[in-house]
């Protein structure tokens, strides 16, 4: 698919997601002439605008027989390394309050570091908990920061 | 400029400037040593623990890693052929081909020494030229705050990538962002979806650190590897006495060009760091020796995107509107302690732009000192295996952006910008305007409203103002020309 145009449809998805929403603002007593879905509605216009303008040179380019830039596999394969790299932020966040600072973030360095190449085995292992520990003496020992201590006072304190 | 000294010698001995200018500037140059880890990138990384500090040492801490991350770029670009900052590149040229001939350690000491200099000269202009700027935009009416909002945005947009269109639906997407929370004049909720931590906005940092932060560590998953360095050309070359005559004029080249590179919004130290290098080939009485190991090609861009890292805060000082992602950065640093770029700060916090320009001085002088010792550590970084490195990054945000505000809400929204980041950079969009439209959108949306409500909804207003009249006319001036010459330049770099 050319760039252009996936950048067209993601503007237009958007803006009428955007518009949707700000048609949902309540009216105020206190509201001015513009309201406060008057300046939303004209964001929603100008992006479905620019979207449309991106979609006619796509069209434009086919017509007069120019090569647009394309999405390339590596690209794709970008995104979606990138997308592994924010499934591990996300369980980082699911399972912290849980698990507690020190082993989620042992978690998040042993995944990021394996999905990047790093070989499974002890020297991960050392890795991901001497720098975990690390962390924690810095954060919550060091800045006096309250990470989340998970279930281990709970298991400590009975 | 006098009375700007003594307070700024007063502020050495009473606060910890010299501290965290000299924290900044080590920060900074691992940071920028470590390819794909820009200036922008290596403050962001610190914005979050900036909160604890004290507002002057925090805003010299991150202006300082600016200067120290410019100087970084260069140590890979010239020990190992990749330039660590965008603006490094221009370094590589000659600076690779020196290290090849066994002369690394003089071509680092060039790369240092020009940037101190590039560093001072950007001071001075900074120094010259803020407070008048800010003098005159004091006079400003909200209509004129809206035409200058305007005017950034539309300056950055149509600046800072290869594509107008794209530049323009960036810069709405971030003014989208900014419409998120409470509205300005009704105080209606507006995109909260009942989240109480929305009601105040979108952070800009959370913003900033995914945009950039974020958004490149996850794109670098699938970069190849870069090379390693030999830690025997960790020594640094200082340049002789005959030598420095020679790097005289390529230096006064980069110094020029850095100055009106880093005062225009948008422009940067990428195309200042090229344009110098060009400029002083052309100038050169020995332009064949350039691309082969010239010093003059060294000097030349570390002068010049040095100049570039002082000249470039003269917009966000004088008007509040940073002219680069570092700028933009360095703002974020400024709302975090709750002080406000522009007019306002030289009459409200007059210390801070004090204690900001004593940090910079004290910040290139330290660049002198700390750029040699780091060397080695560079090294070490360097050579570290780049899944654990990256893992490390990784774990060091996730860990900065919870210490903000104990909130998982705000490390969730950083993903998602994060997120958001990468599919943009994919797809060929710039984040610059992004950044800025969530930064400014309050901004243009409050003074567009309260002028309207001073016109009773006539927009007329905006053309009885003369300042507005002649800030919106230069916005339609750059963004018609900009799409003159790429209309004119057969559309090739719209297709990039």
């Amino acid at each position: 698919m050319p760039k252009d145009l996936a950048g067209a449809i993601l503007l237009l998805l958007v803006a009428a997601g955007y518009y949707a929403l700000a048609g949902g603002i309540n009216p105020s007593a206190l509201d001015d002439g513009v309201g406060a879905a008057g300046i939303p509605v004209i964001y929603a216009a100008l992006v479905a605008a620019m979207g449309l303008a991106l979609a006619a040179r796509v069209a434009a380019a086919r017509w007069l027989g120019r090569a647009a830039p394309r999405l390339a596999d590596a690209e794709s394969r970008r995104l979606l390394g990138a997308a592994v790299m924010l499934g591990i932020g996300v369980a980082y966040v699911a399972v912290v309050t849980f698990l507690g600072y020190p082993l989620a973030i042992a978690g998040v360095l042993a995944g990021a570091a394996l999905y990047q190449g790093e070989r499974p085995g002890w020297r991960l292992v050392r890795i991901a908990l001497g720098g975990s520990a690390t962390f924690w003496l810095f954060f919550d020992g060091a800045l006096r920061l309250d990470m989340p201590s998970g279930f281990w006072p709970a298991l400590w304190c009975g | 400029m006098m009375e700007a000294v003594v307070d700024g010698l007063g502020m050495l001995v009473t606060t910890p400037i010299a501290l965290a200018a000299g924290g900044g500037v080590a920060w900074g140059i691992l940071g920028g040593a470590l390819p794909g880890i820009s200036p922008s990138i290596s403050m962001a990384l610190l914005l979050p623990f900036t909160y604890g500090m004290e507002p002057h040492s925090a805003i010299v801490l991150l202006a300082a890693t600016y200067v120290g991350a410019e100087y970084g770029g260069s140590i890979p670009a010239i020990l190992i052929h990749t330039p660590g900052t965008n603006a490094a590149a221009a370094t590589l040229l000659d600076g690779y081909p020196m290290k090849l001939q066994g002369r690394g350690g003089e071509a680092l000491g060039i790369s240092l020494y020009s940037g101190v200099i590039g560093g001072f000269i950007g001071l001075l202009v900074l120094m010259v030229l803020t407070r008048p700027l800010a003098d005159l935009a004091l006079r400003f009416t909200p209509m004129s705050y809206f035409a200058l909002g305007v005017l950034g945005l539309g300056v950055i947009a149509s600046l800072a990538g290869p594509s107008l269109l794209k530049g323009l639906a960036a810069v709405l997407l971030g003014l989208m962002v900014a419409t998120v929370g409470s509205d300005p004049v009704s105080g209606v909720p507006r995109f909260t979806f009942g989240q109480p931590d929305l009601l105040d906005g979108v952070a800009p940092i959370l913003v900033m650190v995914g945009l950039f932060a974020v958004s490149e560590l996850f794109l670098q998953a699938s970069r190849e590897v870069w090379n390693r360095a030999s830690s025997a050309s960790a020594r640094i070359r200082w340049p002789g006495a005959r030598m420095r005559r020679r790097l005289l004029k390529p230096q006064l080249i980069g110094s020029a060009v850095g100055t009106v590179e880093g005062v225009i919004p948008g422009a940067g130290g990428t195309i200042a760091a090229f344009l110098s290098y060009n400029e002083a080939r052309r100038w050169s009485r020995a332009p064949e020796e350039f691309g082969r190991g010239s010093p003059e090609g060294i000097a030349a861009p570390e002068t010049a995107n040095n100049a570039v890292a002082a000249t470039a805060l003269v917009p966000l000082l004088s008007f509040g509107i940073p002219g680069s992602n570092s700028a933009a950065v360095l703002l974020g640093g400024f709302l975090v302690h709750g002080l406000l770029p522009g007019p306002q700060l030289f009459d409200e916090n007059a210390d801070a732009v004090v204690g900001l320009y004593t940090g910079l001085f004290v910040a290139n002088l330290s660049l002198l000192v700390i750029g040699g010792a780091a060397l080695p550590v560079c090294l070490w970084l360097v050579n570290r295996p780049r899944p654990i490195l990256m893992a490390f990054i990784y774990a060091l945000i996730l860990s900065g952006i919870y210490s903000i505000n104990g909130s998982l809400f705000d490390l969730g929204l950083t993903l998602a910008a994060g997120m958001a980041g990468v599919v943009l950079r994919v797809l060929g969009f710039p984040l610059l305007p992004a950044v800025l439209g969530v930064v400014l959108g309050s901004l243009v949306e409050s003074n567009y409203r309260r002028s309207l409500l001073l016109s009773g909804g006539a927009h007329s207003i905006f053309l009885e103002d003369p300042a507005a009249v002649v800030l919106l006319s230069i916005a339609a001036l750059l963004v018609s020309g900009s799409v003159i010459a790429r209309i004119r330049s057969g559309s090739k770099q719209e297709h990039a």
